[in-house]
């Protein structure tokens, strides 16, 4: 009996690690969601992306957007990566400095995006209504 | 006079105990000469084996993987000897016709179990070590030889050319080697030179095996086999052996099968993410656990694992004197 509890007791102490682990990730990803739902709020009229290495689309739409404040993002973020979108008054700024991810930004007609230190943004052409996206193009 | 532990007692136990079981003990010195001299030589007693050793790089792999090989039958025979002695410590307790002998003799109960405890650890050790650095000395006196300017003849199993020796020919012997020295202390040094004012920095690092470490791991490992054998020997009358092996497999297979089962479904959950419309958020992107950076000292801590078994044992054994 008490081998058992010997050996078991390691297994146990492993399977604690992982699950303390599993819901800190879960309340990481939670607040991130929420901080970016909290942005989708509020308007946006400015976009500046800087220092970017990272690929990054640009599609301009009015169409595709579920938001109402002018810019939604698709792809994929690390929650670690949460504090590079920051937004001050309507102008978001995305700080590509150790940042893994790969993403669309689409914005409607008025929101203007400026580039700085950024040689991977790819401004594309305005989306049509037919048109498909797929993630990281 | 001192009830539990009293040294003149335990040499008179010792003494009695080693003059008792000489005879078993000698055969057993003279089997670990015999396979300890034919492992030094790799099998093959009676073949010298020649190798080139034209510059001093090819001597110095030629030396020290010869001392690496004798390290690795070194250990390797200290843990089947070791295993063989721990598996019979307690045959005169488990044994109906001596258990009574054994327990009504006038020493102490702590004094009785540490001359098992030593005998199995201690004592093996030595032993072993006597045995080893003296055959592999013989064998390494003419078995391995190293020759500066080498001479090739055919002869090869695969019809490949062999070195063979030529009168006044420098030769050199491989080493026996500390087979303790485990790893080496290596401590790295890195010098920066600062681009903004040229300032130098220095810094020094040490491999994460320290040799206190690594010696530590082994004492680990080689403790807990002893002791699950011992635990063996005081556990089951007859096939100690075989019965400890059957037994731990059998308890491994159970809990490394349940431990996969549930660190299978862990695993599947604990992809953690979550969407909003199409941006998906994640914390972990393989799904697997990031353990954490834990220094290579809790190691230390797998301690536990010999000591609750050699606890147990002193229980079991307490048992049977009571």
């Amino acid at each position: 009996m008490i081998l058992f509890i010997l050996y078991t007791l390691p297994i146990i102490a492993f399977f604690v690690m992982i699950s303390i682990q599993t819901k800190d990730n879960r309340k990481l990803v939670e607040s991130a969601k929420n901080r970016i739902e909290k942005m989708y709020q509020q308007p946006v009229n400015m976009v500046i992306v800087k220092n970017m290495n990272e690929k990054i689309s640009v599609i301009e739409t009015d169409h595709k957007l579920k938001t109402s404040n002018g810019i939604e993002f698709s792809g994929f973020l690390d929650v670690d990566n949460i504090s590079n979108l920051e937004t001050s008054g309507d102008t978001l700024m995305i700080d590509g400095n150790g940042m893994r991810f790969r993403l669309i930004l689409f914005t409607s007609k008025n929101v203007k995006v400026d580039t700085l230190n950024s040689s991977n943004v790819e401004l594309a052409p305005p989306l049509q209504p037919a048109d498909t996206v797929k993630h990281g193009i | 006079m001192n009830e539990i532990f009293e040294l003149r007692r335990f040499w008179a136990l010792a003494v009695k105990f080693y003059r008792e079981n000489m005879k078993i003990n000698l055969i057993f010195i003279a089997v670990m000469v015999v396979v300890t001299f034919v492992a030094a030589c790799k099998g093959t007693p009676f073949l010298i084996e020649y190798f080139p050793i034209p510059t001093e790089e090819a001597k110095f792999d030629f030396l020290a993987g010869k001392r690496a090989m004798y390290g690795q039958i070194f250990w390797s025979l200290l843990v089947v000897f070791s295993i063989i002695v721990a598996v019979s410590s307690f045959k005169n307790v488990m044994s109906r016709q001596k258990v009574v002998s054994v327990l009504l003799l006038p020493a102490s109960f702590f004094e009785k179990y540490l001359l098992v405890f030593l005998h199995s650890t201690v004592v093996i050790l030595l032993v072993h070590l006597a045995v080893f650095y003296g055959t592999a000395s013989i064998a390494n006196n003419y078995k391995y030889v190293g020759m500066k300017i080498p001479h090739y003849t055919g002869g090869g199993l695969f019809g490949n050319q062999l070195p063979y020796p030529v009168p006044g020919q420098e030769v050199v012997h491989s080493e026996v080697g500390n087979v303790f020295r485990l790893v080496e202390d290596k401590i790295s040094y890195k010098t920066t030179v600062s681009k903004e004012n040229g300032e130098v920095v220095y810094s020094r690092s040490r491999s994460i095996y320290s040799p206190f470490l690594a010696w530590n791991l082994v004492i680990i490992g080689w403790m807990f086999i002893v002791s699950i054998f011992m635990w063996g020997s005081i556990t089951f009358r007859k096939g100690s052996a075989l019965l400890t092996i059957l037994s731990h497999a059998l308890l491994f297979l159970v809990l490394g099968w349940s431990a996969f089962r549930i660190f299978k479904d862990v695993l599947a959950g604990n992809r953690i993410s979550s969407y909003l419309y199409d941006l998906r958020f994640f914390a972990q992107e393989t799904g697997v656990p990031e353990l954490p950076d834990l220094s290579m000292w809790w190691f230390l801590l797998f301690y536990i694992f010999p000591v609750t078994y050699f606890a147990i044992i002193w229980r079991k054994f307490k048992d049977k004197q009571v």
